[in-house]
């Protein structure tokens, strides 16, 4: 009986682990086919909209303060990860900074500073040099990160996913 | 006792198959299960994996993309030694067509997964300005300078360069010699400099000399005085040594004039001018001459008032500036003579930019006519306008009579074998719809006192190409005599091109010989070209390999590998630029750019780049990797896995529902 | 000797140890059966889910390659379409882009499948089914002329495409009903972005 209790247990666990993968199996696809979406819909834009539309600032959202999506998303299914700082699961980095303050913000697209993961600093507008400037009007490339991060099964999970956008001439 | 433990080993031996039993029987069930969704699991992993390397390989893409507009090859590492961006390690090939197309393949890998993307790319040419393959002799008054289309009209510019000025946009004084409204009062401390600036007023006009003291005279700490020759300038009036003597009445003048003492009675202020553009839209065509006078008259205007910058006068001979008529060329921007040629007699000229000649020779690329039939020739002339509709078409020759206007509406691709524009006639090409490209196998002729008429905004939605038909013909010849405002590119490699005075081109040209006419304006659009091409046109796009399958070993991740915007390949281009270091001084470097530390730059005043790609037809292999037939195997693939899962629930009796049909 | 007689098993025994085994083949064929239907159960769904996911990811890389002016219908919010045609891009032949004859992407609902052809509406129509359990309509709908699911589409079928500027936006549920008489679906979505946005697109035909 201690044998079969024992065997029973195994099969349960095992059971259980398998209902556990598939969980995060789902979890997974909802994480990578949100992080797709935002990535396509992203490259449906006009170039120089982009960051406009995708970066932290609503203030300068082409059609309106406000009007453009945002960097944050929320991904149907996946709960935020208790640390997370604004509660969405879903972020679009881009090499924007504030380099204002929490009160007066400006927020710039910057080549000699901001998010390492990018690879800034590098150089964005094609004259091959970094500098300093605000390349808000003449980036000619931009890298962009997708990170959807969530409270799984088994814990916090982050899925990231990078490209880069430039214009291209029909 | 024996016995006993006997019996007692075989009761245990019973318990023990009997467990052995229970734990393979409970072993396989959860080992089946786990394998099952382990597989899903992994599946799902190369899932994840496939995406994050898709996305990757389209950032090798766009970098390969931005490396072409700005001249390079668009290799970026290699397969042996790949970069990494993200959590991808990745490399790009590419290679150049007979056409000049550049193909490009990315590879990106990520853990299992890996993806290969194909894009064909057109780069666009550098911009040469107005260019001549043979030396440039400009013998006359001419003004060259630059803006750029894409930001804001040429109009817009100098309104921008006014306002910056201090002067309101399109208000500008036009020279006045009427009454002199300054008195000189010979016992005023200023009297000198009433009577140089009474002088000077009958040579610019009172507005202009007003305008000038005003707005472009700065005395930061006597006795330094700062002029700007920008937006009015001068020199045009003067020759050096009368420069050189106003200059040293400016300051008594600035004085005068700030005290109140040069224009005691404030000017009535102009009412503003409407934009004069050259092409006037809607008038009758018995108004020709009026309008070519008129047009004249603007053109007068503007050789005072222009951008200040950008233009760019080049060669692949030397620039020979020859001051005959003892008023000075001005040329706001670069004077680019060929490689071992030079600017000769540049100080008879206004040059604002440099002039070192160019480190690298350029090739003017050949132009292909299309091959269309050509139509019957086409000589109009009569009072209602001529419209050739959209669409491509050929005409033998295309020639406008006195009066008689014909009008080419874009999207449009005309060959013709020779045009002509008699005096009073006009040609109009209209873009409104559509960009007009014009390629002519024989003589283009624009009378004098004709009329061109462009409707485009910017010079990309109309070129001309000029080229014979045949080997054995002649290049054509273009004489472009015409008044009018000329938006768009003219693109002649093995021809002459003559620019009439009232020609006024906005945009570019390169020819073999260039000559242009005294008072000639030429606007170079695209004067923020800063090493980086115009946007490459992009022909294709493909997945060339994308395995639905992952590999069996998973890709290392990026450890020390250099980033992808730090990988590209710079062996076999040629770097020409002029830069500011980061402690303000000027350079010029001419080498390998592979040899050259950018991260000393703090400003670049001029890029050339010339890149040597490898040449090659793309094989089979090279772009057909993976296309939907690949698609289609691995879905029947699929498809048969889940119909054998279906066919064994059918011979259990277990299935009842999905497809019903077979 | 004392022994001997105590040989084999007592009747109590044999029956104690009867009893017992038969409790346990009883309990290992219940546990058995139960973790079978149970695993039957997780796979199915779980091979319907990697299902929907393979071909939905699959229908969207077609479509990557395609431009944009080459998809019919030009269907847009609120409606949708349950087929797509479009043309994708081949390379470059001769200075000119080759362009693929026009393929589509379609919901066969009496045969609950999605197939995809090279040559629709031709007599030499080569078509292959890429999957079958297509749901008739998309999972939460009904044909009511009403958005049920609330994804902002009237009436979806199960496998459907809708346009956005050069964007497609696709939904496709899979469904099986199992012989325990529950049913399985696995819904899925995704946007892909046209990458072929050459000027002067001309269709193949």
């Amino acid at each position: 009986m201690l044998v079969f209790t024992v065997a029973s247990g195994i099969l349960l666990q095992t059971m259980a682990a398998g209902h556990g993968l598939r969980d995060s199996a789902r979890e997974e696809w909802a994480a990578t086919s949100a992080a797709q979406n935002v990535l396509e819909r992203l490259r449906n834009e006009a170039f120089l909209s982009i960051v406009p539309l995708y970066d932290s600032d609503p203030h300068n959202d082409p059609s309106g303060p406000g009007t453009g999506p945002g960097a944050a998303f929320d991904v149907p299914g996946l709960d935020p990860a208790p640390d997370d700082p604004d509660g969405r699961v879903g972020e679009v980095v881009l090499p924007v900074v504030n380099v204002g303050d929490e009160v007066a913000r400006d927020w710039q697209v910057r080549e000699d500073i901001g998010d390492a993961r990018l690879g800034v600093p590098r150089d964005l507008s094609g004259d091959a040099i970094v500098d300093a400037r605000d390349h808000g009007d003449d980036y000619a490339i931009l890298p962009v990160l997708v990170s959807v991060r969530w409270n799984g099964q088994h814990g916090p999970r982050e899925l990231r996913f990078f490209t880069s956008i430039t214009e291209i001439a029909r | 006792m024996r016995r006993a433990i006997a019996a007692s080993e075989s009761r245990r031996g019973a318990a023990l198959v009997l467990s052995l039993i229970l734990v393979m029987i409970v072993g396989s069930l959860g080992a089946a299960f786990l394998q099952t969704t382990a597989a899903g699991a992994r599946t799902q992993t190369h899932s994840v994996d496939q995406m994050q390397a898709f996305y990757a390989a389209e950032a090798g893409l766009a970098e390969a993309f931005l490396a072409v507009r700005m001249g390079r090859s668009g290799v970026i590492a290699s397969a042996e030694e790949p970069a990494f961006f993200g959590e991808s390690l990745l490399w790009v090939e590419a290679l150049e067509t007979g056409d000049h197309r550049v193909w490009i393949r990315a590879t990106a890998v990520n853990g299992l997964a890996r993806a290969t993307l194909g894009q064909i790319i057109e780069p666009a040419e550098p911009p040469l300005g107005f260019f001549a393959e043979e030396d440039i002799v400009v013998e006359s008054v001419l003004l060259i300078d630059g803006f750029d289309s894409s930001e804001r009209t040429y109009e817009e510019e100098v309104d921008a360069v006014l306002r910056d000025a201090g002067e309101s946009p399109w208000q500008r004084p036009s020279p006045d010699h009427g009454e002199p409204a300054i008195v000189v009062d010979p016992s005023s401390p200023h009297a000198e400099a009433q009577r140089a600036a009474l002088e000077y007023e009958g040579i610019f006009g009172r507005d202009h000399l007003r305008h000038f003291l005003e707005n472009q005279v700065e005395i930061p700490e006597r006795p330094t005085c700062v002029i700007s020759v920008t937006p009015f300038d001068p020199r045009l009036f003067l020759d050096e040594s009368a420069f050189h003597r106003f200059t040293e009445t400016i300051v008594p003048m600035f004085d005068a004039h700030t005290s109140g003492s040069l224009f005691p009675v404030p000017d009535k202020v102009e009412e503003p001018r409407s934009r004069r553009r050259s092409r006037s839209k809607g008038r009758g065509l018995k108004r020709l001459h009026e309008r070519v006078t008129s047009a004249r008259a603007a053109a007068d205007d503007r050789l005072w008032f222009n951008t200040g910058k950008g233009g760019l006068l080049g060669s692949n001979g030397d620039i020979i500036f020859r001051n005959a008529r003892g008023e000075p060329a001005a040329v706001h921007g670069a004077v680019t003579p060929g490689v071992s040629s030079e600017v000769r007699n540049v100080e008879s000229a206004d040059v604002s930019g440099p002039t070192v000649p160019r480190s690298l020779p350029v090739e003017l690329r050949s132009v292909d006519v299309p091959d269309v039939v050509l139509e019957r020739p086409i000589h109009h002339d009569g009072p209602i306008p001529r419209i050739l509709h959209p669409g491509a078409t050929g005409y033998e020759a295309l020639q406008v009579g006195p009066g008689s206007e014909l009008v080419v509406r874009g999207p449009a691709e005309i060959v013709v074998g020779s045009v002509s524009v008699e005096s009073g006639g006009k040609l109009t090409l209209d873009t409104r719809d559509g960009d007009v490209e014009l390629f002519v196998t024989g003589h283009l002729a624009l009378a004098n006192e004709s009329i061109i008429e462009t409707t485009a905004e910017r010079s990309t939605e109309v070129t001309i190409q000029a080229a014979s038909g045949d080997r054995l013909t002649a290049a054509p010849r273009l004489d472009l005599e015409a008044s009018g405002a000329f938006h768009g590119t003219i693109s002649a490699p093995q021809s002459i091109v003559r620019v009439g005075p009232d020609f006024e081109v906005f945009g570019s040209i390169s020819a073999r010989r260039l000559e242009i006419g005294a008072g000639a304006r030429l606007h170079f659009d695209d004067e923020t070209f800063n090493g980086l091409l115009e946007v490459p046109k992009q022909e294709s796009w493909r997945i060339i390999d994308l395995p639905n399958v992952g590999s069996l070993v998973a890709a290392p991740a990026p450890n020390g590998q250099p980033a992808l915007a730090a990988a590209h390949d710079l062996s076999g281009v040629e770097l020409s630029v002029q830069y500011i270091d980061r402690s303000g001084r000027s350079h010029v470097y001419t080498g390998p750019e592979s040899a050259f530390d950018w991260s000393d730059v703090a400003a670049v005043a001029g890029t050339e780049r010339k890149v040597e790609r490898p040449e090659s037809e793309p094989g089979d292999d090279w772009w057909n990797g993976w296309g939907i037939d690949d698609v289609v195997r691995v879905l029947q693939r699929i498809e048969t896995r889940v119909e054998r899962r279906i066919d064994q629930h059918r011979e259990r009796g277990s299935f009842r529902g999905g497809r019903d049909d077979d | 000797m004392k022994g001997s007689h105590r040989s084999g098993f007592t009747l109590l025994e044999v029956i104690l140890a009867m009893t017992l085994t038969a409790i346990v083949m009883i309990k290992v064929t219940g546990a058995r059966r139960s973790a079978t239907e149970t695993t039957e159960a997780d796979l199915d769904r779980t091979t319907l889910d990697m299902q929907a996911r393979q071909v939905l990811r699959q229908i969207g890389f077609a479509i990557m390659g395609s431009h944009p002016d080459s998809l019919v219908p030009d269907v847009r919010r609120p409606h949708a379409s349950s087929d797509m045609k479009f043309q994708v891009s081949l390379g470059l032949e001769s200075g000119e882009v080759v362009w693929s004859e026009p393929e589509k992407i379609a919901l066969e609902e009496v045969r609950r499948q999605v197939y995809w052809t090279d040559n629709p509406e031709a007599l030499e129509e080569r078509r292959v089914v890429w999957t079958s359990l297509v749901a008739p309509f998309l999972e939460g709908e009904i044909p009511n002329g009403i958005d049920d699911n609330g994804n902002g589409l009237i009436d979806e079928k199960g496998l459907s495409f809708t346009i956005d500027g050069g964007a497609v936006d696709m939904s496709l549920t899979l469904e099986r009903v199992r012989d325990d008489g529950t049913v399985i679906t696995s819904t899925v979505g995704t946007v892909v972005t046209c990458r072929n946005l050459v000027d002067g697109w001309r269709s193949a035909r």
